[in-house]
């Protein structure tokens, strides 16, 4: 099931609501949250429902096993297991295929390459699952005795598809305590209604102009052709995917959970560095905290563990070399910068910050997108205007130009929804001493989002592309 | 403002320093706060509770017009559909498909993404689809193996330059159980999915909007094969004519987006130019473009309006010397506000704002006309050529759709019988032959079940012309020539209906139905 879906928000969402809220005792309140959220992946995944179920267990047992088995050494054996199933696993469903076919790539063999159906959202749950068992085995959380809470961690719905990751330790308080107050409840829903419009209006609208220049051959796509494209791309992932964390977060609120923010406007970046500090912040800090921090590269940790993460980041983005370039380009990047050192480009006017994090961030996206690594060369030739200059592709073409002029609001709005504009806007109202103008911030953003709950329900009655773009991740 | 500290991975984003509040009495706007939250919430419940019981007490819709479709159906369930995850996909695709006023919705969604862009002025243009410049495009021949029998293939998806779909164009369904032109509301283009949804230009010219289709081009072999083919299998004597009909890209792209069409022109002289020379080959683009300052195309609908059919048709009776009535001779008919296939393949809100007039002709003169099955069985003699009119798709008001073989029989002793083979583009010809031909058969080269050949012998044709789109000359439509020439060759055909006179005078339009 998707978020961004009439019968979601129409018929499940209010189910789901009126259970929650019928049930009266805390442990009632988690069933109910458990068997809506079990519906909700059975609904799109009626057969590797048993998986999410197998690996919620295991996580689970091995936490018990770490706790049972402290300080004997057996604790290091079981969350080394634990870590090893959970990631093969990943390899399993989600590596297999691409393994292979570089194998037989490689070695010219023909081995049969395994056409599984990755389990949606597989990535977030293991992810979420190996960060509890680390925190369990580091202490800095307490294991979940009951498998049912642990199951409701694992398989909460809000977040269980496409993220954010969420730490155990985030909500390990709130599932077994928690209440839920009428601004919660108010705050949630509109940033539900949110990310909901940024999904609707703007995603989904933004992707018809991507595919529309991107869903072809793009050997004659111009030089600016290729530049448009590529930033409305950008805009379009930034706001599906951030707009299923608002989603995510709001929901999770109403429920009377408080998730971590998982963006933070990062194409108000000046460094790339500070794009990931902004960018999937719940993905950035597992790594951090997970991998690169390990010692387990001695002297050379610094470097090679920079490296490793951002391999591992391009490779949980998908099994494609173009998502591992993709990881390593920001490494570069990063590791340039950290060569740089923060004086000097502190140093730099703010203007090229922002030109240069933008450029690298844009073209990155280039890469993103492209699976087909001959169609990232073409980009790469257009984009750098080389197919131009040697007459491949025009500098210009009338396409573009009419494209640009029928979505510039579109693109507007979307320039101006990815910096952090509205919030201002929002605290200027709403952090006012005057209660004319707080009491007026209140009934404007209420206005507001009823108006978008209007238009996205609208809009979902043609939407063809409700997919979120990281349920594939 | 600081630069954050670089690091190789990300910290949490840093958290706002706690903002020196102002506020006089803090406790006084706790309290607004919760008063508000509790307010703003009543109202987002109220709002969203009265959608959800709209949504789901309001009788659900069963067919969309714009969309010239059937809307989704609830799923059956069974263990292998539930597991395949094909049932509650189905169950989610019901509900999304079927809201209350299914089509206004859309039109209203259509209408909002007009905000997207600049106000439209004159010569203003959006493309939908994917666009690509015609000299870039893969010039292969068109594929030449015939699908006998088989179902109309509504993905156009070939090997030939087109793009995916564009082949299908024109295409209807198969024919169907339906008795008559009115039993089903959508025989037209139910069957064609979301695969017609490409490459379309929308142009404002003249102070109108108007939706086209961007013709790729493409070598037509199959096409000339074909008739080539039929040429060699028929009488010398029977007249075998190429009349294709040219889609309105030819004639209203603007300059600056002529090299993303093809020149239909040139396509069809060098199609014509693989043809047997016993083959009469017609070119109307140039008699078509001395009129394309009239309403000679839909805007709206991706076929030509009857105005076009009838300066074409005027051109076959020249160069087939055979009499033609001028068209003040027959009576307009309009069908007002409608809104074609370009308005549901694009969902233009521009188009949407902008319907037309689609203006029909009724013959003067006597005829009689008998249907038949695609088998050529006796279906009804209903004496008319025209059928329902329905403005969200005027141009089924012709020949109960393409599921039919009609023939006409007038009152015109030349001794001339017509075989009309066409697709959709066809049908609106065929009412400007009554004045010309004493016989005229028209059938469907895309779901006749007859031999072709079988048919002009034993019918008795004289003179046979194929009046396709060009999407069809080049595209995959074009292998169901050779389909019907070779199916069942050999057999008899008999006209199963005793030879009626011209017995009715000129029919009302929709009378019939």
């Amino acid at each position: 099931m998707v978020f961004a879906d009439l019968f979601f928000i129409y018929i499940f969402l209010p189910l789901c609501f009126i259970c929650y809220f019928l049930a009266r005792t805390l442990p009632a309140k988690n069933a109910a949250l458990i068997a809506f959220s079990l519906l909700f992946y059975a609904w799109g995944e009626p057969l590797w429902i048993v998986l999410l179920i197998f690996s919620s267990f295991l996580n689970w047992y091995i936490g018990i096993l770490i706790e049972k088995n402290r300080g004997t050494g057996r604790d290091k054996a079981a969350v080394a297991l634990g870590i090893v199933i959970d990631i093969a696993l990943l390899v399993i469903f989600k590596y297999s295929g691409f393994i292979v076919e570089n194998l037989n790539g490689l070695s010219g063999l023909s081995l049969p390459v395994p056409q599984i159906r990755m389990p949606i959202g597989i990535s977030f749950f293991t992810f979420q699952a190996i960060s509890y068992i680390l925190d369990c085995y580091w202490e800095t959380v307490k294991v979940q005795p009951r498998y049912s809470r642990f199951l409701l961690y694992l398989s909460l719905f809000p977040q269980l598809i496409a993220g954010p990751i969420v730490r155990y330790s985030v909500v390990e308080e709130e599932i077994e305590s928690r209440s839920v107050t009428p601004t919660d409840l108010c705050d949630g829903a509109l940033r539900v209604i949110v990310g909901l419009s940024k999904k609707v209006i703007l995603a989904n609208n933004l992707w018809v102009i991507v595919d529309s220049f991107f869903g072809k051959d793009i050997s004659t796509l111009s030089f600016l052709g290729t530049w448009y494209t590529v930033i409305v791309y950008s805009l379009y992932v930034y706001f599906d995917f951030s707009g299923y964390s608002d989603i995510a977060i709001g929901l999770g609120r109403m429920f009377g959970f408080h998730f971590d923010e998982n963006f933070a406007h990062p194409f108000a970046c000046r460094t790339i560095a500070e794009f990931w500090q902004r960018w999937h912040i719940s993905l950035g800090s597992f790594f951090r905290d997970y991998l690169l921090y390990v010692p387990i590269f001695g002297q050379n940790r610094k470097y090679i563990s920079l490296f490793l993460v951002w391999f591992c980041t391009g490779v949980w983005h998908g099994a494609a070399w173009n998502y591992i370039i993709w990881g390593l380009y920001f490494g570069c990047f990063i590791f340039f910068e950290q060569k740089l050192g923060k004086k000097r480009i502190k140093k730099w006017p703010l203007w090229w910050k922002h030109i240069y994090s933008k450029l690298v961030i844009i073209v990155g996206f280039g890469i993103f997108y492209f699976e087909d690594l001959s169609q990232l060369g073409l980009f790469f030739k257009n984009i750098t205007a080389v197919g131009a200059m040697t007459g491949a592709a025009p500098f210009f073409d009338p396409i573009t130009w009419a494209s640009f002029q029928n979505n510039l609001f579109l693109i507007a709005v979307s320039v101006a929804c990815s910096l952090p504009l509205l919030p201002k806007i929002e605290s200027f109202f709403l952090e006012s001493s005057s209660d004319s103008l707080y009491i007026a911030g209140r009934a404007g953003s209420l206005i507001a989002c009823i108006g978008l709950l209007a238009i996205v329900s609208i809009l979902l009655v043609d939407a063809t592309n409700n997919v979120f773009l990281y349920w594939r991740f | 403002m600081e630069t954050p500290e670089i690091k190789h991975m990300p910290d949490p984003p840093d958290q706002p320093a706690p903002q020196p509040r102002r506020r006089r009495r803090p406790d006084r706007r706790r309290v607004l706060s919760n008063r508000m939250s509790i307010l703003c919430l009543l109202i987002l419940t109220l709002a969203f509770a009265t959608a959800a019981v709209l949504l789901l007490v309001l009788p659900r819709s069963t067919e969309s017009l714009i969309e010239k479709r059937k809307l989704a159906e609830f799923p059956k369930f069974t263990l292998e559909s539930y597991f395949s995850g094909d049932f509650t996909a189905g169950v989610a695709t019901y509900y999304d498909d079927t809201v209350p006023n299914h089509d206004g919705f859309k039109n209203l969604g259509n209408s909002f993404k007009r905000l997207f862009g600049l106000p439209k002025s004159e010569d203003s243009v959006q493309f939908v689809g994917k666009i690509d410049k015609i000299k870039d495009r893969d010039q292969s021949p068109a594929p030449t193996a015939a699908p006998v029998n088989s179902s109309p293939d509504a993905s156009g998806a070939s090997g030939s330059s087109l793009p995916a779909g564009a082949a299908g164009r024109n295409m209807t369904p198969g024919p169907t159980a339906a008795p008559g032109p009115t039993a089903d509301p959508f025989p037209n283009h139910a069957a064609e999915g979301k695969d017609i949804i490409e490459n379309i230009m929308i142009i404002k010219q003249d102070g109108h909007w108007r939706g086209i289709e961007m013709f790729a081009g493409g070598s037509g072999d199959a096409y000339a094969s074909a008739l080539n083919d039929l040429r060699q299998k028929v009488d010398p004597s029977v007249n075998i004519w190429s009349m294709p009909a040219p889609l309105p890209c030819q004639f209203y792209t603007p300059e600056e987006y002529k090299e993303y069409v093809a020149d239909q022109s040139q396509c069809f002289d060098s199609v014509h130019q693989k043809l047997d020379p016993a083959i009469k080959p017609l070119n109307i683009c140039s008699a078509l473009s001395a009129h394309s300052g009239e309403p000679i195309y839909c805007r709206t609908d991706h076929h030509w309006q009857p105005l076009g059919a009838y300066y074409a048709a005027q051109a076959f009776a020249n160069a087939a010397g055979v009499p033609f009535a001028d068209i003040s001779t027959y009576t307009p008919k309009k069908i007002e506000n409608s809104m074609g296939t370009m308005y549901s393949w694009s969902k233009s809100a521009d188009l949407l704002s902008d319907p037309e007039d689609f203006i029909y002709y009724l013959p003067g003169v006597p005829y009689s006309a008998v249907y038949y099955d695609q088998s050529f069985n006796f279906s009804w003699d209903d004496d008319d050529l025209f059928g329902a009119e329905v403005p969200e798709d005027p141009y089924i008001v012709y020949l109960g759709g393409d599921q039919y073989i009609v023939k006409i029989t007038t009152e015109v002793q030349n001794g001339r019988k017509l075989l009309v083979m066409k697709d959709s583009y066809g049908n609106a010809t065929v009412p400007f032959y009554t004045s010309s031909f004493g016989e005229i058969y028209v059938a469907d080269i895309r779901y006749m079940e007859r031999n072709l050949v079988s048919m002009i012998r034993d019918l008795g044709i004289t003179d046979v012309v194929f009046t396709v789109s060009a999407f069809s000359v080049v595209g995959d439509n074009a292998n169901y020539i050779q389909a019907i020439i070779d199916q069942n060759a050999g057999e008899s055909v008999t006209d199963p209906y005793p030879q009626p006179g011209p017995t009715t005078a000129p029919p009302a339009a929709g009378a019939g139905d």
